[in-house]
């Protein structure tokens, strides 16, 4: 059973866990079964993949080349592309209906997904919005970007049901600035798969590059605590 | 009858944006239900799950890597 604590906005799981519990509840909400849900979670070093990629001819070799150095790969459900998981980073899965009545889109629910992550920047004397990064890893419009760096990646997932859609809104944020090892392993894994991609460090940053930091994980868990108090985390109720 | 498989027409806003098809989960020719899960499209890093519109026989119109827009029938249900 995965849970929200009652202090601790992060859940630290596996991230074949946190995989399972995403699926999980998005069927929950296509069934009818719940209408919301949000975990904030952090996993252990991984790379991550959306499954188009794995019918690559390299893809088979790349995986195996990562998980010798200690990055498995697994594969995800939302769009996107290749990001690397760990201590560093910290997710934001909201999973909720679109709204009955009116037309559900993409840029709204990016808009709600991101929403708490900019106002708890804000909160912290940062400005930040959207926009594209050149160089960095899973580039897209909607990632948060502060001073021109990628601080958040967004992904989802949409699956119709009766009378709407469901979906699964994802956000990557970055704690700390990918180190160089990091990039490297995304690297190497673009090359192994034969694909023409080359990621840049300085194209992220990450919160402790951001605050002032007086006593980094206290930082961090308040930082951590407005988002789920903005992404009502706490209300969600627990389910297994 | 014939019933298409569509790319929806509201999901974006953006009249301009392109998709891709990303995934065919279920075979040419093959025997399909109502709402059973066929194809998957891609845009703006957002996986969307197309199902099937009606009972029948799937022929299909778009191949993975296509390029794809609101609106575009990408295949059809016999």
């Amino acid at each position: 059973m995965i849970t929200a604590a009652a202090t601790d906005p992060v859940r630290e799981l596996a991230l074949a866990d946190a995989l399972a519990w995403e699926a999980a509840r998005l069927a929950d909400i296509a069934a009818g079964r719940c209408t919301f849900s949000a975990l904030l979670w952090s996993c252990e070093p991984a790379l991550v993949a959306p499954s188009r990629l794995s019918r690559l001819p390299g893809f088979a070799r790349a995986c195996a080349q990562a998980a010798d150095v200690g990055w498995p790969v697994h594969l995800r459900a939302t769009g996107g592309d290749l990001v690397p998981q760990g201590p560093g980073i910290v997710n934001l899965t909201l999973m909720f209906r679109g709204p009955q009545g009116a037309a559900p889109r993409l840029e709204d629910a990016y808009r709600r997904l991101t929403a708490p992550i900019c106002e708890a920047l804000c909160d912290a004397g940062i400005s930040s919005c959207y926009g594209s990064v050149p160089g960095a890893f899973c580039d897209g419009r909607f990632n948060v970007t502060v001073n021109g760096q990628k601080f958040a990646g967004t992904a989802q997932r949409w699956r119709p049901m009766v009378g709407g859609e469901a979906v699964q809104a994802h956000a990557l944020m970055l704690m700390r600035t990918p180190d160089d090892n990091t990039i490297a392993i995304l690297n190497r894994f673009y090359r192994d798969c034969g694909i023409d991609r080359v990621i840049h460090a300085k194209a992220h940053v990450g919160l402790q590059d951001l605050v002032q930091l007086d006593g980094e994980k206290a930082t961090q868990h308040r930082f951590l605590r407005m988002i789920a108090d903005r992404a009502h985390l706490w209300s969600v109720p627990r389910v297994s | 009858m014939v019933v298409d498989v569509k790319v929806p027409q509201d999901l974006w806003q953006d009249d301009g944006m392109e998709a891709v098809i990303t995934n065919w989960l279920a075979s040419d020719g093959a025997s399909v239900r109502t709402g059973a899960l066929i194809a998957e499209i891609m845009v703006e890093k957002s996986q969307f799950e197309v199902t099937a519109p009606a009972d029948g026989i799937l022929t299909i119109a778009k191949q993975i890597d296509d390029i794809v827009r609101k609106g575009d029938v990408i295949g059809q249900i016999t």
